[in-house]
């Protein structure tokens, strides 16, 4: 490799402490400066050059928006969500619902049929991965009020598959889709992804364990914490730090924060589900499950369409 | 004018393009020439700047070009733009004209 391959590729480097859109805007630009500033022969920048760019690049990443940073609507966050959310809920699923239990199976079964639109959404098939989204949805819908009628299963359990469903094909409908949430999706953003899905997940599994162990071998008396426990709550707490980590670095953009509050819509049902079960109080349990994310999906639906208003290119998802 | 006074880095790149459109390391060279080799700005704090004047429409974008297969950026000062250097180059002159004066430096007044 010659010097000023070795320059470019070592500025190119540095310049990885900006932002994306920044990168996309001035990166190319940065590198020709860089290197026509760079004296002859040298190989890598300069120590003060290096900490000029580290030290700008922080300093933009601290400030308000900028003319710019391109607009972050909810239809580039749908965008985002209708690829993560089947990557993600799959992850979750395979990880959370290891263990065969009755209700799990059902909502992990459920959940699972989110990967039957991950290859047409991977393949930006944004109109096929909607439709087997829709009838994915429609055929869940249908499972859960005939088993609730025929077999007295709350409808609360199937809460969880159900909002993934219906997001997800929300997401497909009202963004530009796939070819647009790929464009968006750095690799960083990947791995936080599956990390978060696996982390969410373990932690689910421990809380469950937990909650299971409280539930079967202690209501009489009262809780008793076991040296055998202690462990599975200590992973359960080091595990939800780390996810709680990944949803914060995730948070740091205005893209991430919509995309992290449709998994929050998503995984709702669950805590609520796990801490208040239907058998209760079924009615109320529904109420509580079903109505705040109809609700924030009310909000959401107003938001897109507002934000399909305000797009000043005028165009319409392809 | 809100953005007065102006750093001297900012009113040195300003000044650069008072002279007509350039790309980055144009403006890095003229600013080193306009402030006698002083003020060397570096790629960091020029496109912090730039990013800035931008977006406060005191600069735009001229024109792009391929030169050997790298893109360069023109930018121009806007009319508002050359308004905040105009005030503050009088702010300046003011209070470079009353440092002089009472001094007593300036011509015939020794």
């Amino acid at each position: 490799m010659s010097g000023a391959d070795e320059l470019e590729r070592n500025c190119r480097r540095l310049l990885a402490w900006y932002p994306a859109w920044h990168r996309q805007v001035h990166g190319e630009e940065m590198i020709g400066v860089l290197l026509a500033a760079a004296p002859d022969g040298q190989r890598r920048p300069g120590l003060v050059e290096s900490l000029n760019i580290i030290w700008a690049a922080v300093l933009i990443r601290l400030r308000p928006r900028s003319a710019a940073e391109p607009a972050e609507g909810w239809r580039d966050a749908l965008a985002v969500f209708s690829v993560v959310a089947p990557v993600a809920l799959t992850c979750f699923v395979l990880v959370a619902y290891w263990t065969p239990r009755p209700t799990a199976t059902a909502s992990g079964i459920g959940i699972l049929g989110l990967g039957l639109a991950l290859p047409f959404v991977l393949l930006r098939l944004r109109r096929v991965a909607a439709y087997v989204s829709l009838l994915a949805t429609a055929l869940l819908v249908f499972i859960c009020v005939y088993l609730t009628y025929t077999t007295g299963v709350g409808a609360e359990i199937f809460a969880f598959p159900l909002f993934a469903y219906a997001a997800e094909t929300a997401a497909l409908f009202g963004s530009p889709g796939p070819r647009r949430g790929l464009q968006i999706l750095t690799w960083r953003a990947w791995t936080l992804t599956v990390v978060a899905a696996v982390a969410f997940a373990v932690a689910w599994l421990a809380l469950r364990a937990v909650k299971i162990w409280y539930d079967t071998a202690h209501r009489p008396f009262g809780p008793v914490l076991e040296p055998r426990t202690l462990p599975l709550v200590a992973g359960a707490a080091a595990v939800t730090v780390l996810a709680v980590f990944v949803a914060g670095v995730a948070a740091r953009s205005v893209l991430g924060r919509r995309v992290l509050l449709m998994f929050a819509v998503v995984m709702y049902a669950s805590p609520i589900n796990l801490l208040w079960p239907g058998y209760h109080s079924p009615v109320a349990s529904a109420f509580l499950t079903y109505l705040p994310p109809l609700a924030a999906g009310a909000v959401a639906l107003r938001a897109v369409s507002r934000s399909r208003r305000r797009a000043p290119d005028g165009s319409r998802p392809a | 004018v809100s953005q007065l006074p102006l750093r001297e880095p900012t009113f040195l790149i300003l000044t650069a393009l008072a002279g007509g459109p350039q790309h980055g390391y144009g403006i890095m060279t003229d600013v080193a020439e306009i402030s006698s080799g002083r003020v060397r700005l570096r790629a960091g704090t020029l496109y912090a700047a730039l990013d800035r004047l931008t977006t406060e429409q005191l600069v735009e974008l001229d024109r792009e070009e391929i030169v050997d297969g790298r893109l360069r950026r023109y930018y121009r000062l806007t009319a508002d733009g050359a308004q905040v250097l105009a005030a503050e180059a009088e702010r300046q002159r003011v209070n470079a004209a009353t440092a002089i004066r009472r001094l007593g430096l300036a011509g015939g007044q020794s």
